[in-house]
């Protein structure tokens, strides 16, 4: 019982801190921000090389009235006349493709931030450039801010269930690669899985994350689970 | 350099945790539009004053289900006219820092239409973080 006590105890007590040496923070491994004008239709591609060496996991924000309006990439609105605004960025081992919509955005100013992390597997047995001094912030610690604390990642298939016993929903980013595609992008929880059995499914609880297999259009996710 | 050996390391840029907050939106279990007539929209903002450029990790709860779905999007099940089908949640940073979630019901082109079988509590659960881009 007291082994309990203290364990929910030092369970709290973890979330207390700016830094913790028990979970590691994020580590960028690819940084990059820019910004192009939008078609007539409010549709932008974009391709940019990357040369970590191996496959990254991308996720960022965009804009297209400069940081009024922040969204992430993976976020989408539907709206009667189809989407008011979606986009995507999906990484591969040599390249980062963006593409986004947003109806009220003909020949705007896209602006994009885009950050890039590598799975612990992934890292192994290649040199990864230094980031610290590629972007505006060189302060890359302060002890005005706590920082995300990873608790668990790693790789996973619809169908799997993966375990954190934290007690309570952590918050968790994911990444899918879809059947017959390569690359990865960031994924919601759960699109059109609930209703008709496909699609990202992905459902958190207070001591699990899971993919559910009813979810065949995904063919390998990568996850990232951070303490509450 | 192999970045995760170390729990900290200075060669490399991180996040920064900016903001965070929790809100709560009810969505009833019935809404009609009529021919002709707007999508409906249901809000629930979150005034937590996040940065302009902040990225968000959200995840929403619902009385309805004992899981949490992540991310900025997804759909939640629902009726329409009595068959399968969705309505639409999504999540942004909107201007003066406030964070918003937004339930949609599309209205169809032609017809009337009733959603049914979707009432229930969400709790958005958010927090931003800062990039390397920012401060």
């Amino acid at each position: 019982m007291c082994l309990t006590r203290l364990n929910k105890l030092m369970a709290k007590l973890r979330e207390k801190f700016i830094l913790n040496s028990d979970y590691p923070v994020d580590k960028i491994v690819w940084l990059k921000e820019g910004d192009a004008t939008m078609d007539a239709w409010g549709n932008i591609n974009i391709t940019l090389p990357h040369t970590v060496g191996a496959q990254i996991y991308v996720n960022g924000v965009w804009t297209i009235d400069d940081w009024t309006t922040t969204y992430n990439f993976s976020a989408q609105r539907q709206v009667a006349q189809g989407y008011e605004y979606q986009a995507t960025a999906k990484a591969t081992d040599s390249t980062v493709k963006i593409s986004a919509a947003h109806e009220n955005g003909a020949n705007k100013t896209f602006k994009y931030r885009l950050w890039g992390f590598i799975s612990e597997e992934s890292s192994k047995g290649i040199e990864i450039k230094p980031t610290a001094g590629q972007s505006a912030n060189r302060l890359v610690f302060s002890s005005d801010y706590e920082y995300p604390m990873l608790y668990k990642e790693g790789i996973a298939t619809p169908g799997t269930t993966i375990a954190h016993g934290l007690g309570e929903i952590p918050y968790v980013d994911v990444w899918g690669k879809m059947q017959n595609d390569t690359g990865y992008s960031i994924v919601a929880g759960d699109c059109f899985g609930e209703v008709y059995g496909y699609g990202e499914n992905i459902k958190i609880t207070a001591n699990e994350v899971i993919f559910k297999s009813t979810a065949p259009l995904y063919e390998s996710y990568y996850y990232r689970i951070y303490l509450p | 350099m192999k970045p995760s050996r170390f729990i900290f390391n200075s060669d490399y840029a991180t996040l920064k945790n900016d903001a965070e907050g929790v809100a709560f939106l009810t969505i009833p279990n019935l809404v009609n539009i009529p021919d002709g007539g707007a999508d409906v929209v249901y809000t629930a903002t979150l005034q937590i004053g996040a940065s302009p450029s902040a990225g968000l990790r959200s995840f929403v709860t619902s009385d309805k289900y004992t899981y949490a779905l992540s991310g900025p999007s997804f759909s939640i099940a629902c009726k329409q006219d009595g068959f399968d089908a969705e309505c639409f949640c999504d999540i942004t940073r909107n201007s003066n820092g406030n964070i918003e979630m937004r339930v949609t019901f599309v209205a169809p082109q032609g017809a009337d239409t009733q959603y049914t079988g979707m009432g229930q509590t969400l709790t958005l659960h958010a927090k931003t973080f800062l990039s390397p881009f920012d401060l």
